[in-house]
């Protein structure tokens, strides 16, 4: 479960002596680092061959066969104003899981996965406005880059791809 | 705990009732030769809820069940005879029982003191009646022990066993014909206290114990509980016990019937349990449902990977067959788990049917056929509402009232059928009634006037079409809105329903014979025989059901042709548009690469026929139908998507989505038309006749632009006004004229049907009456214009080396209603602008024109095609209009109102372009270089209404 950090904060201040801190999955679209809370995060899938949906928005890749599932893969770097996605050798899907529902999102390459306190977690920053603020929850500033965590359920939210 | 019991209650209780509405129906009608064993049954479910009500605290459900059992159990001792006015009650009491029991946490709080009182009532005029008759035998036998013998002693033998077992022969006498409402009474008096415990209690356990200290007396007895196997119930076991436990003085002479009971119990029991059934979840079957569809896409997987193995050693060839197999068995099996019989929805209908008939003042009664054929659960749910919809309008519209009936000679009471059958892996339901039939003429006239339908798409109309307007959204025919149907909406809910299972449903009628109704559905949902076929590098599903045949366009007998912008495949003579799957889809352009796609699949949905052009054809495959996700559930296009053989996803495409899409929806006929039109341009003399004869020597033609529609109509209904015949829609009057009354001509024959060829003059509408209508041609043989010496008639032809009089209908009109006209003479041109030029290609068209004008006091310059006609403008001083036809040779309309329109000396000179058909493109083109209006050609008083109209607005500035 996420927690925003305003909640975070006042954890912090109930129980000093343990941090909290959440682990995310960190990937690349475009040049940014982008990170997911590990929790809706359920597999990573290499099968990148895409089944385009015609008369779908634009905010959406297509459709791949997760195991007899019909899964939808939403189009990150448009959701986001990156750069549109070129296919590489590390391309790969990453399937989020909401209850029943799975969605997929197209990423450049998977990174790793980290572990960050919840108070290093800060909120939107300014200097990224060159990525759609809408489905940033926060930003974690690394030693050696800046994740940006994203917000999975604002990102999956079919009305809001509309926009 | 405790829910855990009411839920099993909620369950029996459902089973119960479920049946319960067909049963008392079939008691109502056989009336007083009722069936005992039906009775019973009735009598059992409502005595087990009673007992179970009780034993749980429902006390609504209880008394309910309590009064109408006691009404029951009059009619089961024949004390009762069932009559519509009793059952009806019955009926409704039933009804709130199930109400309650849907409602089982709220039930106390319902109020049921209505209906109890009524029941009440029903069951005290029984005693009432039969008091008298019973008071001796009452007074002489000890209530409770009395009412038990009888009770049971329906059947002679078993009176005669008591006879000669216990009881002595004198109460047995009476009891055989009175002593039941002493039972009843009883119950109702003494036990009620403690019945409901002493019930539940006594079902099952206890009576058996109470009822043993009886077995040896009652060995005899055996051979008479087989007889009466259908007639002990447990309910009657359970009051024997009841019974016995409180006059347990009474007990010996009594309990030998008790034993029988028991025994009885039992056997009937077993016999009632053919094959031993569980009840499942649901949401279990959709679960193996869907891992079934799973094993199918594996075992697909499975076989093509090992297709793909080409020395095959390793022996997985036969397992893999074995798998298949069992595989397909398997997904047959599960399927089968949620078929359910169709009987399941038909069995509600007599009582709808009943209802509504009485509502209705109406005798009706229905036939089912077919109550066994099974469909898919969620087949049978949907087509409920859409079924009971249809019935509701087949008692309402359909069947007439007694009188109307007994005038037509048919019998008082009206028939609706309902049948269902298998046919072609689909299962088709008809709803058939004998009642009025419709008349497609009404519908259309009805459809005009509300705006559904245009009058130019009216006479295009088939008769087929013609029925199926009554699914057109905001139709609907009945005179009166009536509270049971005629709201206009619901037939197009019907429609749109069956179609979302895949479903199709069309119309047949016969005026005064009755109407059909046939609706087609699947079997089954989840699992859906389609094509698979390619466009690009991609796939697609599309379902068998839409699909009404593939064809190849080869160039010459099938082949794809261009007309007026649109494609269209023209198939055995028949156009139809053709939609390309890769334009539709619109796949971005790196991916067309060059194919042809040339393989046309004919596809129908929502009665739209069209061509779609795929690149492939691949093959026929059933596939599983997969759910796109939330953010694609909405597309138009697509009805799902499925994942096929190989692992791909494949969409499912949506025949009635693409054609909506593609602004197909009811345009099919209207493109086939503006195609023929259009070819019909090209060859310029061409024009659409209307051919008809009055005998075998007169014969004439119509233009078809003109006509409004056509409509066959029986000389009965045929009336006069003065010596004018007419025909009435209503209140609405449509003047009928005759040829025979202006031309000389030989006798038309008569027969039963008469042809009204409808058209306008000055706004009104008029029929011409043609007794044999032979065909509508596109015609382009010469049209002698000269050698027609008779008025009203523009021209001679031969057709069919038939020699053919080509009328002009207004001059035949004004002919018959000269004051018609009248107002319309004041519209004569000032002879200073009265100069008209007429471009015409058409010579028969010239010549019509020429004299219509003259006629009217203008002097006509005309000329054969556009250059003629700018070389006439440009020599001629003073000309104050032109008249154009579109398509011509050398310079067509269009390019000579450019060049016109080009000289500012021409600049505000009127120009009327002339069309056959005008659809809105040319319009639109027309106007756009400059054409001041469109006419359609003969519609000769417009027309000149037009022309005047033109003239005077330039004269004037």
């Amino acid at each position: 479960m996420t927690t925003t950090t305003a909640e975070t904060a006042s954890q912090k201040s109930a129980t000093a002596s343990f941090e909290p801190s959440r682990q995310l999955v960190t990937f690349y679209a475009d040049d940014f680092l982008l990170g997911v809370d590990i929790d809706y995060v359920q597999e990573i899938s290499r099968q990148v061959e895409l089944t385009p949906v015609p008369g779908a928005p634009e905010s959406i890749c297509g459709v791949i066969n997760l195991r007899g599932e019909v899964v939808t893969v939403l189009n990150l770097h448009h959701l986001l104003g990156a750069k549109p996605l070129e296919p590489g050798a590390n391309w790969c899907n990453l399937i989020l899981s909401f209850g029943a529902e799975r969605v997929g999102i197209c990423v450049d390459r998977v990174s790793d996965i980290c572990t960050v306190p919840e108070n290093k977690i800060v909120d939107g920053p300014s200097n990224l406005r060159s990525l759609n603020s809408r489905y940033i929850e926060g930003v974690y500033l690394r030693d050696d880059a800046v994740v940006v965590i994203l917000d999975p359920i604002k990102l999956s939210e079919p009305n809001q791809i509309a926009c | 705990m405790e829910d855990e019991l009411l839920t099993d209650f909620v369950q029996e209780a459902r089973d119960h009732l479920g049946d319960i509405e067909s049963q008392l129906l079939k008691i109502e009608v056989l009336g007083e030769d009722f069936d005992d064993d039906l009775v019973n049954t009735v009598f059992r479910a409502i005595h087990s809820i009673k007992g179970a009500a009780g034993f749980l605290g429902l006390s609504a459900i209880n008394r309910l069940s309590h009064s109408l059992e006691n009404v029951l159990g009059s009619v089961r001792s024949h004390k009762l005879v069932p009559d519509p006015f009793n059952v009806d009650v019955m009926l409704r009491a039933a009804d709130r029982l199930s109400d309650l029991i849907e409602n089982i946490q709220t039930s106390n709080d319902q109020n049921v003191d209505h209906l109890v009182q009524k029941l009440d009532e029903i069951f005290d005029t029984t005693l009432e009646a039969k008091k008298l008759a019973a008071t001796n035998t009452v007074d002489t036998l000890e209530s409770g022990k009395s009412a038990k013998t009888s009770a049971v002693k329906k059947r002679p033998s078993r009176a005669k066993v008591a006879k000669t077992d216990a009881a002595d022969a004198n109460s047995v006498d009476c009891s055989v014909a009175t002593a039941n409402p002493s039972a009843s009474k009883s119950r109702k008096r003494g036990a009620s206290p403690s019945q409901s415990a002493a019930q539940s209690q006594s079902n099952e356990g206890a009576s058996a114990s109470e009822a043993k200290p009886a077995t040896a007396s009652s060995a005899p007895l055996d051979s008479v509980a087989q007889s009466a196997v259908s007639l002990i119930d447990q309910s009657e076991s359970g009051l024997a016990a009841a019974i016995s436990a409180q006059d347990s003085d009474f007990g010996k002479p009594n309990h030998p019937d008790s034993r029988p009971v028991e025994n009885a119990d039992l056997s009937a029991k077993k016999l009632a349990q053919p094959e031993a059934t569980i009840r499942v979840g649901v949401r279990v079957l959709d679960r193996l449902m869907n891992l079934a569809g799973e094993l199918v896409l594996s075992r697909n997987q499975l076989l093509r990977a090992i297709d793909s193995r080409t020395n095959d050693e390793s022996g997985l060839s036969p397992i893999a067959a074995e798998l298949d197999q069992v595989t397909t068995e398997l997904q047959e099996a599960i399927m089968q788990t949620r078929m359910q019989p169709i009987g399941n929805v038909f069995n509600k209908f007599p009582r709808v049917l009943r209802d509504l008939s009485a509502q209705l003042g109406k005798q009706v009664s229905l036939e089912m056929e077919g109550n066994e054929v099974e469909v898919d659960k969620t087949i049978v749910e949907a087509i409920a509402d859409p079924l009971t919809h249809l019935i509701r309008n087949s008692v309402d519209h359909g069947v007439e009232s007694p009188e109307v009936r007994l005038a037509a000679g048919k019998p008082i009471e009206g028939v609706v059928r309902l049948r269902a059958f298998h046919q072609a892996g689909k299962v088709v339901i008809e709803i058939i009634d004998d009642g009025a039939g419709m008349d497609p003429a009404k519908l259309r006239s009805k459809a005009i006037e509300k705006g559904v339908i245009t009058l130019d798409q009216a006479s295009r109309m088939s008769q087929r079409d013609s029925f199926s307007l009554i699914f057109a959204p905001g139709f609907s025919t009945a005179a009166a809105v009536t509270s049971v149907s005629g709201r206009g909406v619901g037939m197009d809910v019907v429609k749109t329903n069956i179609e979302k299972l895949g479903g199709s449903v069309e119309i047949e009628s016969t005026l005064g014979k009755g109407s059909t109704v046939r609706i087609l559905v699947p079997l089954t949902l989840a699992i859906v025989p389609s094509m698979i076929i390619a466009s690009g590098k991609y796939r697609f599903a599309l379902p068998h059901a839409c699909i009404v045949e593939l064809v190849r366009a080869d160039g010459n007998e099938k082949r794809i042709e261009r007309v007026s912008g649109v494609e269209v495949l023209r198939i055995r003579g028949q156009l139809l548009p053709l939609v390309r799957l890769r334009q539709l889809l619109a796949f971005s352009s790196t991916e067309t690469d060059e194919t042809t796609e040339d393989q046309i699949v004919v596809v129908e949905a929502n009665e739209i026929r069209f061509a779609l052009a795929v690149d492939q054809v691949l093959d026929s495959e059933e596939i599983v139908v997969k759910p796109l996700g939330r953010h694609l559930n909405n597309l138009p296009l697509l009805a799902g998507a499925t994942i096929l053989g190989d692992g791909k996803v494949a969409m499912i495409l949506d025949a009635v989505g693409i054609s909506s899409r593609a602004k197909l929806s009811n345009s099919v006929e209207e493109i086939a038309v503006t195609a023929s039109a259009h070819e019909r341009g090209n060859q310029s003399e061409n024009q659409r006749l209307l051919l008809l004869s009055l005998n075998t020597v007169d014969h004439f033609a119509v233009s078809m632009d003109i006509v409004n529609r056509i409509e066959r109509i029986a000389v009965s209904d045929i009336e006069y006004v003065g010596d004018q015949k007419v025909l009435k829609y209503g209140d609405v009057m449509l003047p009928l004229l005759e040829i025979p009354h202006v031309l000389k001509c030989s006798d038309p024959i008569e027969p039963d049907h008469l042809y009204a060829i409808v058209y306008s003059v000055y706004g009104r509408e008029v029929g011409l009456l043609a007794p044999i209508l032979r065909d509508i041609r596109e015609s382009n043989s010469e049209v002698d214009t000269h050698n027609c010496p008779e008025k009203s008639v523009a021209g001679v032809t031969i057709i069919d080396e038939r020699v053919t009089r080509v009328l002009d209908v207004y001059s035949l009109t004004e002919a018959i209603h000269p004051n018609w006209f009248e107002k319309y003479k004041e519209l004569r041109p000032k002879v200073e602008c009265n100069r008209v030029l007429v471009c015409e290609d058409s010579a028969f068209f010239r010549a019509f024109l020429r004299s219509t004008l003259k006629d009217h006091g203008y002097e006509v310059f005309d000329a054969a095609d556009g250059e003629a006609g700018w070389e006439l403008l440009c020599e001629t001083p003073d000309i104050h209009l032109i008249v154009t036809d579109v398509e011509m040779p050398r310079l067509g309309g269009f390019g000579l109102t450019e060049r016109v329109r080009s000289e500012p000396r021409f600049a505000s000179l009127p120009i009327i372009a002339l069309t056959s058909l005008a659809d809105e493109d040319s319009i639109r083109h027309g106007l756009a270089v400059g054409v001041n209006e469109y006419q359609v050609k003969m519609n000769k008083p417009v027309l000149l209404e037009t022309v005047a109209r033109l003239i005077a607005s330039r004269s004037s500035k």
